[in-house]
């Protein structure tokens, strides 16, 4: 328990550090706004975090639990105030439904030159931990298996537990034979019940239970799984990832904050487009028009010219007069004769549309290609950023580490019990904290977990299906920091364009080894597995039954095969009218695949909260501090 | 910082600024004029030296401190020393170039100043220059002073490292890299069309294999030029592939006139002599070489001092030519030069005509005849083409049916473009370039030839249409095409000869053998591209049309009625030697003085002639009365009236 505050008034209490939040705290403070933002998880990011790997079971694990039930009665009063109970737990689970994962057993290579010294094994006498002789690329750390299996890296009891563990694990799966793996199911059953034994006195949950002992019914998956936690740290896994136009209002407002001094990114290589099987390199740019050898001349001049015009499509209305309304298919068939794979292309990869194809208009369509057009060439020939060490919550940092320099006060693991609304107003008044402490503001901002659950929609906004996968190749023949992969509408079974970014270790979000694709799409099957497995497949062996952990030709070989997969749908929520007006939701991240929006919402908070203010006013400019000197 | 709106720095700021400025200033012009001093002094000291390092780190673009700075470096540092401390001293300097490039990597006396050092140096590391060039071109891939460098960093490795084709394979890739990365690159294109000629000529392709990278070429730029039809640094390159056919430079005719004792040569184009062309004469098995001018019918000096023209005479100074079996003249290639490099005179070209054959009757020309032509001369006429290809480093090797496949194919790409593009000038223009060099071709047949023309002329008036800035070049493009194709019928119909048909033809020449007239009014016509073929000509009407000058009058030596009203003639010049004019219609011209007029005029010496000059401007604004006054001594009336 951290002490009570010193200071219990503030102009803005911020609940959450989700990117909108964190924009919204730093613009806030740095006009002179007194902030408090707290935090009910241990680490930046709310919705938009970014987790290691070990990290991120432990969220799955959270969210499959059900919650605890509520303690302290929903509605309460406090100095004549309605006290409205939070529950954080329970809304933010609601966020996410049909989640599932699977740790999937490594292909062993046959590749004999693979060098282990390229691996970091575990620091200790261990490292003779090699699975094969001929595979050397595997090398993993019981101990952190064993570790994580009681959820405890500090408990004494547990270490030796862990020990046990390793030792049974390590030296069956060393040897592998038909009895030893007998033994491991008898180990794992054991394990179960062990676990089961310690889940009251460590906080283990049923599902983790559950799910420890699924994993190690195999125990080629319990290798994957010491694999995954030896490395965890490495993994910067983002729940929402998103990437950064080189035009617009988030870069420059990065710029203007000065939060893009904390920041490193890397530009996106390339963007590639499914089609019959095969994946195709999509030219966006002049430059990539002119090298692409997958479209023909006449495609690149018919390109060019739509790409010339959308550019500056507003100083030429005659071309899409009349066409304003239909969709942007008709406009793009009928006025620029853009059919085939070379629409696809422009609807999905470079305009970016995340419905089917009728569901965009030509003007909207206009605005979303020329977005994506003016991002061009601004850094390279590439439109988007992504952010090193997690896309999303490096930035959201950033923006609270503006906040802090001038002046607010942050405290993560800073759970609310009660919002405080004054009933005659209908106003946010304060609110008590996990401390009992009484604490008020102005206004407050808070992301929709943290509301009562009475000012909560029961309505479905957007439902986003997305899946974190670790891999074990690149996707592509050409590797590259980021790539995207844009399945179209029916290609693979899909009703939605599904996107798949690839990110590698040069984004610092995985160990040099492997990579991390993003797949999502918007929900429309019964989970978010069903949405998104037909495109996975194309991408990556996804094993079945039949061939667990065994290649069966050729060309399976040369794809990419999966560590880890998990599976879950996001909803964004809404809130009720009756809404106090002193408090501001910060919106959810949506199924956008850049963050844009992020920042037009906050901004247009800010401008509600502080009409008259300038949002990021510019700092000092560097360049003059040559005059200032003397 | 990107994206950072500037603000307007206070009135303060700027005050200090401007004071901070001002004191550099005057350092500045402290420090030329000790470094001046210095100079005029010859002091070349290490003070003096550092004096420049401070001038130059300011302004790298003045050269005479750099000329100044290695005077220095040659009388005091680089004096008597060793080799190694030359170099030393010399790398030193090398650093310092590269500081000051940042100021300026546009500068001419930076890059001079650093091939200097390198060639001073008694080590130069021209490999380590490579790379940096190759920096330079990261940083900005059309900077042209760092190309230029580079093309002579190559030429110092390849004069120092076996290895040249391996060298210029890696130049090759190194534009084709920079293309990829921006193809709006003139210089990568240049240095490509430098290289690839060579290249082809050292890795002893075979012919498939040649073919095969010159296709590779044209879907390269085919590629950029589909990307964008705007650029032309693309097209450039294209029309660089595509080349220029060698074109023969023929004689039209050739002629003797014995009255006058004249011989007259017509060319197909306009040239220009450099070894007077020569005359001899066969009598009782004796040769002699005959004195006498050459002349061009237009007879204009240039600033060589040589004349330039169509039409050559002849003219035999004093002797009386009686008797002679045999006249000959002789034209060798290397004795002409031509209006364009690729257009050349296949070989030795001799004529000759016997005496006594004829009558010495008015108004005849006596034809002269090839001399010695024999059935091999197609096969030294190839010869001579083959070495003329040689000898030109840049050019590709294209035989003709291969060039006539490609022309089509990329006539037919174009088109398919032009389809996209309708109103794309580059496109428009590279197809009437394409259409040109195919009609030019040998082995397309005069129907092809017909249809090529009108389609040049209907391209033309697109591009005269699009592109207002060059109208007037296409305007003579399109004159061109007219010209010829009405021209080409002229020769078909009137057997004028040409060299190989007039083998076994009438020696004679006479009017009636001629087309003795010609018409091409009302068609826009902006320029007459070959005069000569109007040297019997005897009455032409080229009325209605855009013609600015008549000075290609001057050629049609037979000329006697005129018809060129309705022009935008401004002088007429051009007309006085045509001694067998009767009558020059320019009425409704351009002509604004009536002082040109009359020194054209003045100079006439033929017979009687009428011109007529009604409706031009000079005589709109002059009154009867003055018209009156306005008269030339001799044998020229003037109509003023329109009649």
């Amino acid at each position: 328990m951290s002490q009570p505050l010193e200071v219990t008034e503030y102009d803005v209490i911020i609940l959450g550090t989700g990117l909108v939040e964190s924009i919204l705290a730093g613009a806030l403070a740095r006009i002179g706004k007194s902030v408090l933002h707290l935090d009910a998880n241990g680490l930046y990011g709310g919705n938009w975090c970014s987790l290691n790997f070990r990290e991120l079971l432990d969220w799955v694990h959270n969210m499959q639990d059900p919650p605890n039930p509520l303690d302290g009665d929903d509605q309460e009063s406090i100095e004549g105030m309605q006290a409205l109970s939070t529950n954080f737990p329970i809304v933010r689970q609601q966020a996410y439904s049909t989640l599932e994962y699977e740790i999937y057993s490594i292909v062993k290579s046959d590749d004999v030159s693979q060098k282990s010294d390229e691996y970091e094994g575990p620091s200790n006498s261990q490292s003779e931990l090699v699975t094969d002789a001929n595979s050397a690329k595997i090398v993993p750390d019981y101990d952190a298996l064993a570790r994580y299996l009681l959820n405890s890296e500090e408990s004494e009891q547990n270490d030796a537990i862990a020990k046990v563990i390793t030792e049974q694990f390590k030296s069956k799966i060393l040897d592998r034979t038909r009895e030893n793996e007998e033994a491991i199911a008898v180990e794992s059953s054991r394990l179960s019940h062990l676990l089961q034994l310690h889940k009251d006195s460590e906080n283990i949950s049923e599902e983790t239970v559950r799910h420890v002992s699924t994993s190690l019914s195999n125990f080629e998956r319990i290798e994957t799984l010491a694999t995954l936690l030896n490395e965890s740290k490495k993994y910067n896994l983002d729940l929402v990832p998103k990437m950064l136009p080189c035009r617009g209002e988030f870069i420059d407002t990065l710029i203007s904050s000065g939060v893009s001094r904390y920041l490193d990114f890397k530009a996106m290589d390339k963007t590639y487009i499914y089609s019959d099987g095969t994946f195709d390199k999509v030219p966006c740019s002049k430059d990539d028009v002119f090298t692409s050898q997958t479209i023909s001349f006449v495609e690149k001049r018919t390109l060019m010219r739509f790409l010339t015009f959308a550019l500056d499509y507003s100083s030429s209305p005659e071309v899409y007069s009349g066409f304003e309304e239909k969709s942007y298919v008709t406009f793009l068939r009928e006025k620029f004769n853009i059919e085939g794979k070379l629409l696809s292309a422009v609807l999905y990869a470079i305009s970016l549309i995340q419905t089917e194809e009728s569901g965009v208009n030509t003007m909207q369509g206009l605005e979303k290609t020329q977005r994506y057009l003016k991002s061009l060439g601004r850094y390279g020939n590439s439109a988007f950023l992504v952010a090193l060490y997690g896309s999303v919550s490096e930035i959201a940092q950033g923006f609270c580490r503006i906040c802090a320099v001038y002046g607010g006060i942050y405290m993560l693991d800073h759970p609310v019990k009660y919002i405080l609304i004054n009933e005659n107003s209908n106003k946010f008044s304060g609110l008590v904290d996990v401390n009992d402490q009484q604490l008020s503001s102005t206004f407050l901002v808070a992301t929709i977990d943290y509301l009562p659950t009475k000012f909560i929609k029961n309505e479905k906004w957007e439902l986003t299906s997305r899946a974190i996968v670790i891999t074990d190749k690149f996707i592509h023949e050409e590797s590259g920091d980021v790539t995207m992969t844009v399945f179209p509408p029916d290609k693979v079974n899909n009703r939605y364009p599904i996107n798949v970014l690839q990110f590698s270790a040069g984004t610092q979000t995985c160990p040099a080894d492997k990579y991390v694709l993003y797949l999502s799409t918007k929900a429309c099957g019964r989970s978010a597995k069903e949405d998104l497995i037909n495109a996975l497949e194309k991408l990556i062996n996804i094993p079945t039954n039949d061939n667990q952990g065994k290649s069966t030709n050729e060309e399976e070989n040369l794809k990419s095969n999966p560590l880890f997969a998990l599976f879950y749908r996001y909803e964004c929520r809404v809130f009720t009218p009756d809404l106090p007006d002193n408090i501001i939701v910060a919106d959810d991240p949506n199924s956008s695949l850049d963050c844009e929006s992020a920042m037009i919402l906050a901004k247009k908070h800010f401008e509600r909260m502080c009409p008259n203010e300038e949002f990021f006013p510019p700092g000092p400019d560097p360049d003059e501090d040559e005059f200032n000197l003397d | 910082m990107h994206g950072v709106k500037r603000v307007k720095p206070s009135a303060e700021v700027e005050r200090l600024r401007k004071e901070k400025e001002a004191v550099k200033i005057k350092e500045y012009n402290r420090l030329i004029a000790s470094c001046f001093a210095k100079k005029t002094n010859s002091e070349y000291d290490v003070e003096a030296f550092n004096i420049t390092t401070k001038i130059l780190s300011q302004n790298p673009d003045f050269y005479t401190i750099w000329n100044f700075r290695r005077t220095i470096l040659l009388n005091t540092m680089l004096k008597d020393c060793s080799a190694e401390e030359k170099q030393q001293e010399l790398s030193s300097e090398l650093l310092f170039l590269q500081e000051v490039f940042r100021l300026n990597p546009k500068s001419y006396w930076i890059f001079n100043h650093r091939r200097w050092c390198l060639e001073t140096m008694p080590t130069p590391d021209w490999q380590g220059e490579l790379t940096l060039v190759g920096r330079i071109l990261d940083m900005d891939s059309r900077n042209f002073h760092a190309w230029d460098y580079r093309r002579y960093v190559i030429s110092k490795l390849s004069s120092t490292e076996a290895g040249d084709t391996e060298i210029r394979k890696n130049e090759f890739d190194f534009t084709t890299t920079k293309i990829n990365q921006n193809f709006s690159n003139y210089s990568a294109w240049h240095q490509r069309s430098k290289l690839l000629p060579r290249l082809i000529k050292e890795k002893h392709l075979n012919d498939q294999e040649r073919k095969k990278m010159i296709d590779r070429e044209f879907e390269l730029v085919k590629s950029a030029f589909y990307t964008d039809p705007d650029d032309q640094s693309a097209w450039l390159y294209h029309w660089w592939l595509i080349g220029r056919e060698i074109r023969h430079l023929s004689i039209l005719g050739a002629y003797y006139n014995p009255k006058k004792a004249q011989i007259i040569l017509s060319f197909d184009d306009e040239i220009g002599m450099l070894t007077p062309f020569r005359v001899l004469y066969k009598y009782e098995n004796s040769t002699n070489v005959i004195k006498g001018d050459w002349r061009s019918v237009d007879g204009e000096i240039s600033n060589e001092d040589r004349m330039y023209g169509f039409v050559w005479v002849f003219t035999f100074s004093g002797e009386e030519m009686v008797n002679f079996s045999e006249l000959v003249v002789t034209v060798k290639p290397e004795w002409i030069v031509t209006s364009h490099p690729e257009k050349k005179l296949a070989r030795t070209i001799s004529r000759c005509c016997n005496n006594g054959k004829f009558k010495k009757d008015k108004d005849i020309l006596v034809l002269m005849t090839p001399k010695d032509l024999n059935e091999g001369v197609a096969d030294s006429m190839t010869d001579m083409l083959s070495d003329l290809m040689i000898e030109s480093p840049d050019l590709l090797l294209i035989d003709t049916p291969e060039r006539l496949a490609v022309l089509r194919r990329e006539i037919s790409a174009i088109r398919e473009l032009l389809d996209l593009e309708p109103d794309s000038k580059w496109c428009l223009q590279t197809l009437v370039n394409l259409l040109c060099e195919l009609k030019h071709i040998s082995g397309i047949n005069s129907e092809e030839i017909a249809e090529i023309e009108k389609e040049v002329v209907i391209l033309c008036d697109r591009l005269i249409h699009i592109d207002k800035i060059r109208t007037k070049r296409f305007e003579d493009l399109r004159s061109k095409a007219i010209f010829e194709s009405s021209t080409r019928i002229l020769i078909e119909s009137s057997n004028i000869p040409s060299e190989v048909i007039y083998k076994h033809k009438e020696s004679l020449i006479s009017e009636s053998t001629q087309i003795s007239s010609f018409s091409l009014a009302d068609q826009k016509i902006t320029i007459i591209p070959l005069p000569s073929i109007f040297l019997h000509i005897r009455k032409l009407d080229l009325s209605l049309n855009k013609l600015k000058s008549i000075k290609f009058l001057a050629n049609l030596i037979n000329l006697q009625e005129a018809n060129l009203s309705k022009n935008c003639i401004t002088n007429i010049q051009g007309v006085h030697g045509l001694e067998f004019l009767r009558h020059l219609d320019v009425r409704s011209n351009l002509i604004e003085n009536w002082e040109s007029i009359k020194n054209e005029l003045k100079k006439w010496q033929g017979d009687k002639c009428k011109v007529y000059l009604y409706g031009n401007p000079f005589v709109e604004i002059s009154n009867d009365l003055l018209l009156e006054q306005r008269k030339v001594e001799g044998r020229v009336e003037i109509v003023w009236d329109d009649s």
